[in-house]
């Protein structure tokens, strides 16, 4: 079933049902390889349903999706081996654990070579103190369970990097740090980042290319600087998008 | 290597990173190893068999239950279905960390059981257990799983509290059943709804009982019914996790969800309904221990036991001679004097006196020839019941110095001897032979085993406790 595709992300007609509520209704994507793509809504608009879907935690209802032309419900261990996960929460779930256990746990499941050392690596490239390493990640600070997060989905190095609220709860410099990576790894590792967030400020910083999500569907797509020339006028016209009536 | 030996590794090296596992399994393995030092000194198998290779076996209904609904209760499942794994593999490299630790519990009974075994050998009930334990485990794990994989929610109270809800249904339904079936009542309706229990089911299978006299004559549909229990439910579960639920959710059609509903009433209707309930064969001795006929320790009788020299206890006289002192020491020589309370009035005299003592079931006596007479005066009417019928006040006591060597003990603790004493006398002037008989019993164990037991159970322990400091100290 593999497929050559221009696309990262190409989705069609892709819908999620929860009984008779439409969480996500006919999202059509194309999102380039190597972008920095932002998925903008309000809270409960459908962004982590579509990003659940794009990543195979759920089956679509109808519609299809692929990432790098492999089909998510087909062939979900090969978008599995192409994808990183960032969700809000998940390092919390295991706050026994220390950040080398934890991430040495995702890259023995991944089968990585010598996979302590690309733990070091990896930790060294999120920027998490060498000092924290070996203790409990539930004695970290939001900013340091961000970064954890970030590392676990870098393990494997991903092709397509879902980030579901990354910088949610973080304070102004942990925020730009975690801007400043999220560059770095689409200029130099050439990583496609599938951005989620209602934060209009981060989209439009670090995003060229935005889609907008409203009760499901998709109520915008196309260049972020269309949206307004500066941050008031791109929030103008967010709430407009977002707030529209059918 | 395999995606799931891989998984196997890395869960179970997850198992030993919660916040108090390795706490925890020092608290629980030194309650069980408490529990057999303790039992040590009463009988061993009751006090300590039925918990250890009983109970504690299905709280694997809970822990599996918990273990399974956990990583989606936290998301954890979010991490793991984001990597290259089959959610198959995953389910059972769970089930397989489960089944581990339900190995590392059988063998952190070992040490106590060879202590046992060491000196008493392997007696019916115990083998039996040692066959039950593994049973009731991989049924609570099957069951277990179903149960937590039945629960998708943000919070593991709910499958925990119900995989807590059956355990203690099915724990109930052990002690019920035995009553049941002591009673005559074992195939009633009652009678088959205790079935249920995959614990019940296995012990009729087995063809034990705890207490009750009886075990069912054919044992087929018990089996049956307990192997249908345990590989439908894990059958069920492992349906429902791959076809009828997506990573967090249910996905369930209309018709998974009536089948998924049917299994689970014909998964608890089965036995109920098909294990045999015919309760009519004798059950097998749990242990070499000898039937105390006319022995109880309600009983009070003419005889009485004391350290050699001592006077007779106000309290007197049970029929087990020594209950309100410590258990003899199997395999020594003990001394001590066994007082025969003689309806015979001080103001009658005594000739001719012969007394004969020997033990049964390995207790060796060997007694003194000298067999002084000593008065003693009786309160309240206590005084043994004189051929007329009226209670002696002030009677002879004869005094018979033995040396007791209780040997071959049935288990190290709780070991109760029969010992019977008969006696011929003549009363002043009557030439007419007096006849005098008691039966009573003495308490023994086996001397050294308390020890042997604290230090065998305290050994796990130990390690966990260390192994759980050592973690802390690293990651603090």
């Amino acid at each position: 079933m593999t497929t050559a595709s221009d696309f990262a992300i190409e989705t069609s007609g892709l819908t999620r049902r929860f009984g008779s509520f439409v969480a996500v209704e006919s999202v059509s994507l194309k999102i380039p390889k190597g972008h920095l793509y932002g998925f903008l809504g309000l809270n409960g608009a459908g962004k982590t349903t579509t990003i659940r879907m794009l990543t195979t935690l759920l089956p679509p209802s109808s519609g299809t999706a692929r990432i790098w032309g492999h089909d998510v419900v087909l062939e979900p261990l090969a978008v599995r081996g192409l994808v990183g996960l960032v969700s809000d929460e998940t390092s919390e779930s295991q706050s026994t654990w220390t950040a080398r256990e934890y991430l040495s746990y995702f890259a023995r499941i991944r089968r990585i070579p010598d996979p302590m050392q690309e733990v070091e690596r990896i930790l060294d490239d999120v920027g998490l103190d060498s000092r924290f390493r070996s203790k409990l990640i539930g004695t970290y600070s939001t900013g340091m369970k961000r970064r954890v997060e970030i590392a676990r989905a870098l393990m494997g190095r991903p092709k397509v990097l879902f980030l579901d609220e990354p910088t949610r709860g973080l304070d102004l410099p942990a925020k730009r740090d975690m801007w400043n990576l999220l560059r770095r790894l689409a200029t130099e590792d050439n990583v496609t980042t599938f951005l989620s967030s209602h934060d209009a400020q981060e989209v439009r910083s670090l995003c060229s290319e935005i889609s907008v999500i409203a009760n499901g569907r998709i109520v915008y797509t196309g260049a972020t600087y269309e949206l307004g020339g500066d941050l008031d006028d791109f929030e103008e016209s967010l709430i407009r998008l977002l707030t529209r009536r059918e | 290597m395999s995606d799931v030996a891989i998984l196997y590794q890395e869960e179970l090296k997850a198992i030993a990173r919660g916040r108090y596992s390795w706490l925890g399994a020092a608290v629980v393995l030194l309650a069980v190893g408490g529990l057999a030092t303790v039992a040590t000194q009463d009988t061993w198998l009751d006090g300590y068999g039925i918990i250890a290779y009983g109970l504690i076996p299905l709280g694997f209904i809970p822990l599996a239950a918990g273990a399974i609904a956990s990583p989606r209760a936290n998301r954890f499942v979010e991490c793991v279905f984001t990597s290259p794994i089959e959610r198959r593999d995953w389910l059972f490299a769970k089930v397989l960390v489960l089944v581990t630790l339900s190995i590392a519990y059988y063998l952190a009974l070992l040490p106590m059981l060879a202590v046992y075994i060491h000196h008493v050998g392997l007696p019916f009930l115990l083998g039996r257990f040692l066959i039950w334990t593994p049973g009731i485990m991989l049924a609570s794990i099957s069951i277990g799983t179903l149960i937590g994989v039945l629960f998708i929610g943000r919070s593991v109270a709910a499958p925990a509290a119900s995989g807590m809800g059956v355990l203690l249904a099915y724990v109930g339904f052990v002690p019920l059943q035995e009553l049941m079936v002591a009673r005559g009542n074992g195939a009633t309706h009652s009678g088959h709804i205790v079935l249920a229990s995959p614990a019940v089911l296995l012990k009729n299978a087995l063809g034990f009982t705890l207490v009750a006299r009886d075990i069912p004559v054919t044992t087929a549909y018990t089996w049956i019914s307990f192997m249908a229990v345990v590989f439908g439910a894990f059958t069920l579960a492992v349906w429902i996790f791959l076809c009828a639920q997506g990573v967090e959710t249910w996905e369930a059609t209309r018709r998974q969800r009536w089948t998924i509903s049917l299994a689970i009433f014909a998964l608890i209707l089965m036995p109920i309904l098909l294990a045999d309930t015919n309760y009519e064969a004798a059950a097998p001795s749990p242990n070499q221990a000898p039937a105390l006929h006319g022995i109880s320790p309600r009983n009070s009788g003419n005889l009485a036991m004391v350290k050699s020299g001592t006077h007779m206890p106000k309290r007197c006289c049970n029929q087990i001679l020594n209950r309100d002192e410590a258990a003899l020491g199997t395999d020594e020589a003990t001394r001590r004097d066994l007082l025969l309370l003689l309806p015979v009035e001080t103001t009658q005299s005594i000739a001719d006196l012969s007394v004969r003592v020997f033990g049964e079931n390995g207790l060796e006596i060997i007694s003194d020839n000298s067999l002084p007479l000593e008065a003693h005066a009786y309160d309240h009417d206590t005084g043994p019941a004189a051929a007329d019928g009226h209670h002696i006040v002030n009677g002879w006591v004869v005094r018979v110095p033995v040396t007791l060597t209780p040997t071959k003990p049935w288990d190290i603790g709780g070991n109760r001897y029969p010992v019977n004493v008969s006696a011929t006398y003549h009363v002043s002037a009557d030439d007419s032979v007096q006849m005098f008989s008691a039966r009573g019993a003495v308490e023994a164990g086996v001397s050294n085993a308390l020890y042997e037991m604290g230090i065998a159970s305290f050994i796990l322990p130990l390690i966990c406790f260390i192994a759980g400091f050592g973690r802390w100290r690293r990651t603090r």
